[in-house]
């Protein structure tokens, strides 16, 4: 690796958590050259936030624990030197910009790192004008940091480091909260930061998918406290985070990883590639379900002068899946909400025969589960056993119940845990058995593989079907191409509250360039969804494989 | 005092409709400076004329100077604490009053308690005399209590944060992380009550308080340690010292604004020692107050900051 | 840690915390040891009262600069900002009663000083928020200050700590109660009445005259207070103290400061 000075250098780093017989890191070396953008890849709980952390001195001096080794930055040692000063070459932007703003307007926020550093007023006016500029977020330079939207949100948490010039800037999965629009502008611009500075990125990301394109090195944290670095290409195909286009170069035996769709595209068209019979079949337009379990008609949702939703007509099959996809503040949530009879509504609303709103909500349990955005809003017990025990209760089912239910879903937890240490997925699961104890028909999931890796979401995937085996109509909402490719039957498409497209899965993602999954705009226009609808090469011979998806 | 007012409006207007004035939030100290200069103005008389004419100038420049934040609506609040100090001193007087000569207007049943328990006497005549200095007196009080009421209305808090001394430096910043923080805890409590019907109603009131407060403040928490990385790693409490971004600005409404407060006071301390029974009028017999010119004069002085102010600025920062 | 203090006092952190308490009980009993009936009087009162927020916000200050770290900083940011919102909930007079629970189980959990001074910046940052300074502000700060304080003096008690804390809580609002009371009972009545304050009597003849006072106004106020906080006490005080205790373990704070090699 020639060329500049490496940026950050890790030299036999270990560190150890209290309480931990394990390190989280062993004896790790890594080196990121400067101007480089480097994505952190593993799976949840391997230790990417430690590594982050580890580069602007937040581990060990914040997180506590012990780091045996050196990490050194832009020449600075890490032991010696706590994160605040390293605040000048190291901008750090967590995963949650909302919880990390510690002011309430956008200008005061960019200023506040460089009020810090004791810069001059003037400087600071001046570089927050360039800041604002650079992100293209002049126009929010007064608004009130509550009032933006999410991707506005991200960015203006990114100009806030950016700001004091730092050398290197680590971004902890600075997509995970956006839909896919809003996630593609912010990475976008993060990798514009790259090319037209020169910044040294590091950053981890959940959905890989997104960010192969840009990257200039991948660093994969196994989970045994390694941690291995190369380039995409090389890196791609040996990690165990199996981003759609790694799976479909296994299906294909192509022996490189296309890092972007363009390669892929590329490389299909050379080859001729078929396609599973399933997929060529014309879908045509489904038949209304003869007997729904939910059935919605003029359902309208008001909030003071905002419609969030208006004129919803819907109905659901029993045994189906249901993905209600749009961008944020087009109705997903209240949608769901509304279903659930927790949300004040308009128009006509039936599950099962009953209207959930008129239900009390013992009863309204037994029809229809929702599980929120924030599932950790409904746990408020010292351990799993005691919200098992009181969501036996509030179900009128028997003791055990729900413990037997979470058994089920394939969560075996410490009875005496405290749920708020549970991992997201764990912590879902919990939530997701709590909420089924009273065997509800129907199941609402609201973003449910928010925080979730790849393993967590093929779990949840798995329990979603065997949900909907069991007869249960399940509707869920979320940003996840992938994941909606993976489990729909059936999308709704959500646009300003109201409904703008709603088929089958394959016919709707296809055909929208926001919502479509890698693989679709891979082999677009064939209506391809998953690496699993394209033929694998090389089969044995005579044995033509058409394994329905 | 209403030609004053009128002349005033024009000149209001004209200057409205002038280009070059940008909207600021005059500095937080120049309106408490003022509100404190008229709220001498209140102690020093027991006139209800000058009372009304002190009250009708402040709220003229509350109603046209203050801004849509959230501080500025406490103003109605400050209202109904006024009324409720004079309704509560009524109470008193009729019960258990201390002025009970003059003109009887009715009598209550009549108990004297015994001297351990400081001899009070309860009830007996209600005079008019005893009833019109309770309210000019109460009055007093209200106006005072008005006077905190519009600076508390028309001076932006979150400006007096940012001219507190780099000593308070750190414990200023936990009050800027309280003061951001507020609103988010707001929205997580509506979200997680809402979320608590969820899990249907076989619940105890006390279960149903800890399902709210539970979860609330966890994610608080949760924040606060976020937060707490967020600012280790942009500097905070680095070796440097802190610079400030927006400074605060002292420009001519302020200082004219602080002299129209201190104006008014010196011409009521002048008042009070040349004709003092202007200012103080007997409890008994009832009189009609005297008005003075100097009165008018004071209230022109409290008034002229609608003008002199420019107009608060459109956000809430 | 587990339950140790947060903000240790210093020598001289702690005399001026004496001091401060010195003038604050003396603006809170000014109407018994000033005959409030001449100017010079006044002048003293007013600056008696204006010392009591600076004294409040000068140990503070001390407390927040020399031990507290950014994360107890952080916290002690969000705990305000819970009780300035919880606060508007009590619909009394006095308005402090949602709030003392609160200050009592952070007392108890991050010890006295962490204790003294969410209770300065709760109420502070609820003036802030709903432009609430007046000549009352001082005084609320200083109650809040102390009651966040004693409950971090309170012995180790395992198994009564809740009966303890809640005894603690309805003692509290009864003494801070008269206290307020007694220092705006002079403007309350007015003069001449037979509960109101005679400026000019002596000590002895004003405090008989307050307690009845006290006694006819101020229980019903002073019971809901001690009643408010004591139901609270006992609904959310163990899940509190879990939740408290929790995020002190997980925040390391005693750790954070020295660099692990």
């Amino acid at each position: 690796m020639s060329g500049p000075e490496p940026a950050v250098i890790f030299d036999d780093v270990t560190v150890t958590y209290p309480g931990r017989d394990q390190p989280t890191l062993r004896h790790a070396d890594l080196t990121i050259p400067e101007g480089d953008l480097t994505v952190v890849v593993g799976r949840t709980g391997t230790g990417k936030s430690t590594l982050l952390g580890a580069i602007n001195g937040l581990v060990p001096h914040f997180s506590g624990g012990q780091l045996r080794g050196a990490v050194v930055v832009c020449g600075r040692d890490t032991r010696t030197t706590r994160p605040r000063d390293l605040a000048d070459v190291v901008g750090f932007v967590p995963q949650d910009p909302v919880s990390s703003f510690v002011t309430d307007r956008v200008d005061d926020e960019i200023a506040y790192g460089m009020e810090q550093l004791g810069i001059e007023p003037r400087a600071i006016r001046k570089r927050v004008e360039e800041t604002l500029d650079l992100l293209g977020i002049a126009d929010l330079r007064h608004r009130p940091l509550t009032t933006l939207s999410g991707g506005q949100q991200q960015r203006v948490a990114i100009a806030a480091v950016l700001a004091g010039q730092p050398r290197v800037v680590v971004l902890d999965e600075p997509t995970s909260a956006l839909d896919p629009t809003a996630a593609h502008d912010v990475l976008a611009a993060i990798a514009a930061l790259v090319h037209d500075l020169g910044l040294t990125v590091v950053l981890a990301e959940h959905r890989l998918e997104r960010v192969t394109q840009f990257a200039d090195r991948l660093v994969w944290i196994p989970g045994d406290g390694r941690v291995i670095a190369g380039s995409p290409e090389d890196m791609l195909s040996a990690t165990d985070v199996r981003p759609p286009l790694v799976r479909l170069a296994d299906r294909l035996h192509w022996d490189r990883v296309p890092v972007s769709v363009r390669a892929a595209r590329r490389r299909a068209q050379a080859e001729r590639i078929r396609l599973a019979p399933a997929v060529s079949e014309p879908v045509g337009i489904p038949d209304p379900p003869a007997a729904p379990v939910v059935s919605v008609r003029g359902l309208g949702v008001r909030y003071g002068q905002l419609d969030a939703l208006h004129s919803i007509d819907l109905d659901l099959a029993p045994a189906s899946v249901t993905v209600v996809m749009g961008r944020n503040g087009s109705g997903k949530s209240s949608l769901l909400w509304a279903l659930a009879g927790a949300l004040p509504s308009s128009g006509r609303l039936r599950v099962a025969g009953i209207d959930p709103r008129d239900a009390d909500s013992d009863r309204a349990r037994g029809l229809v589960a929702l599980v929120p955005q924030t599932a950790s809003d409904l746990l408020y017990l010292p351990s799993v056993h005691a919200e098992c025990d009181q969501a036996d209760a509030e179900s009128s089912q028997p003791a055990g119940a729900c413990v037997s239910r979470l058994a089920e879903l394939g969560h075996t937890l410490d009875p005496r845990t405290d749920p708020r240490d549970l991992s997201e997925g764990q912590r879902l699961g919990l939530v997701l058995a709590v909420q089924l104890t009273g065997e509800p028909p129907v199941v609402l999931l609201d973003e449910p593989t928010r925080g979730l890796d790849y393993d967590a979401k093929d779990h949840l995937a798995a329990i979603i079907r065997d949900l909907r085996g069991r007869g249960h109509c399940l509707v869920i909402s979320t940003h996840d191409v992938e994941f909606a490719a993976l489990i729909g039957d059936r999308v709704v498409l959500l646009a300003a509250g109201e409904v703008i497209a709603d088929g089958p899965t394959r016919d709707i993602v296809t055909s929208s360039p926001a919502y479509a999954p890698q693989i679709a705009k891979v082999f677009h226009p064939s209506p391809v969804l998953t690496p699993e609808d394209v033929l694998p090469t090389c089969p044995l011979p005579g044995a033509d494989d058409g394994r329905p998806r | 005092m209403s030609r004053s007012v009128t002349a005033f409006q024009g000149g209001h207007q004209a200057l409205r409709a002038a280009p070059g004035r940008p909207r600021r939030d005059l500095h937080p100290g120049a309106w408490w400076s003022w509100a404190i200069g008229a709220a001498v103005v209140a102690s020093l008389t027991r006139n209800p004329l000058l009372l009304a004419l002190v009250v009708a100038a402040l709220s003229y420049v509350v109603v046209a100077r203050r801004s849509d934040a959230a501080w500025a609506r406490s103003a109605r609040l400050y209202l109904l604490l006024a009324a409720t100090i004079i309704g509560i001193r009524l109470v008193f007087q009729v019960l258990v009053g201390g002025l009970r000569e003059g003109h009887v207007l009715f009598r209550l049943p009549q108990v004297d308690l015994p001297a351990w328990a400081a001899g009070i006497q309860i009830g007996g005549p209600v005079t008019a005399e005893g009833l019109w200095f309770t309210v000019c007196d109460a009055g007093r009080l209200a106006v005072l209590v008005w006077c905190v009421g519009a600076a508390n209305t028309l001076a932006n808090p979150r400006r007096l944060l940012r001219t507190l001394p780099r000593a308070a430096h750190r414990l200023a910043t936990a009050v800027a992380i309280a003061v951001s923080s507020a609103p988010q805890l707001v929205e997580s409590t509506q979200r997680v009550t809402r979320a608590r019907r969820l899990r249907g109603g076989h619940v105890t009131r006390a279960h149903a308080i800890r399902g709210i407060v539970v979860p609330v403040l966890e994610d608080a928490l949760e924040r606060s340690m976020s937060l707490a990385a967020s600012m280790e790693s942009r500097g905070f409490g680095s070796d440097h010292r802190p610079s400030r971004y927006r400074s605060e600005w002292w420009r001519a409404p302020e200082s004219l604004t602080v002299g129209c407060g201190a104006a008014a006071a010196a011409l009521t301390v002048w008042l009070r020692v040349s004709v003092p029974a202007a200012l103080w009028p007997p409890a008994s017999p009832i009189s009609w107050p005297v008005l003075d010119p100097a009165m008018v004069a004071v209230a022109v002085l409290l008034v002229l900051p609608a003008v002199i102010a420019p107009r608060p600025a459109e956000d809430a920062g | 840690m587990t339950g140790g203090p947060l903000a240790r006092f210093t020598l001289r952190s702690g005399s001026l915390l004496g001091l401060t308490a010195l003038v604050g009980l003396l603006a809170f009993a000014w109407p018994l040891l000033w005959p409030a009936d001449s100017a010079s009087h006044w002048l003293a009162v007013v600056l008696l009262v204006a010392s009591v927020p600076l004294g409040l916000g000068v140990v503070a200050s001390e407390l927040a600069n020399h031990s507290l770290d950014v994360k107890a900083l952080a916290m002690l940011g969000v705990l305000s900002a819970v009780g300035a919102v919880m606060r508007p909930l009590g619909a009394g007079t006095g308005g402090i009663e949602t709030v003392f629970f609160l200050l009592i189980i952070a007392g108890r959990v991050f010890g006295a000083g962490f204790g003294f001074v969410l209770g300065t910046t709760t109420l502070f940052v609820s003036a802030l928020l709903t432009g609430g300074f007046g000549v009352w502000l001082p005084y609320q700060m200083l109650a809040a200050a102390f009651v966040g304080f004693g409950a971090g003096l309170l012995p180790r008690l395992r198994r009564l700590e809740l009966a303890a804390l809640c005894a603690y809580g309805s003692v509290a609002a009864f003494v801070f109660g008269s206290l307020m009371d007694l220092s705006f009972w002079p403007f309350a009545l007015g003069g001449g009445g037979g509960l109101s304050y005679q400026p000019g009597a002596r000590a002895w003849t004003n405090l008989r005259r307050f307690l009845v006072y006290e006694a006819v106004t101020g229980t019903g106020w002073n019971l809901g207070r001690a009643i408010t906080t004591v139901v609270l006490l006992l609904v959310l005080g163990r899940p509190l103290l879990h939740v408290l205790r929790r995020a002190a373990r997980r925040a390391s704070f005693a750790t954070s400061e020295t660099p692990s090699a």
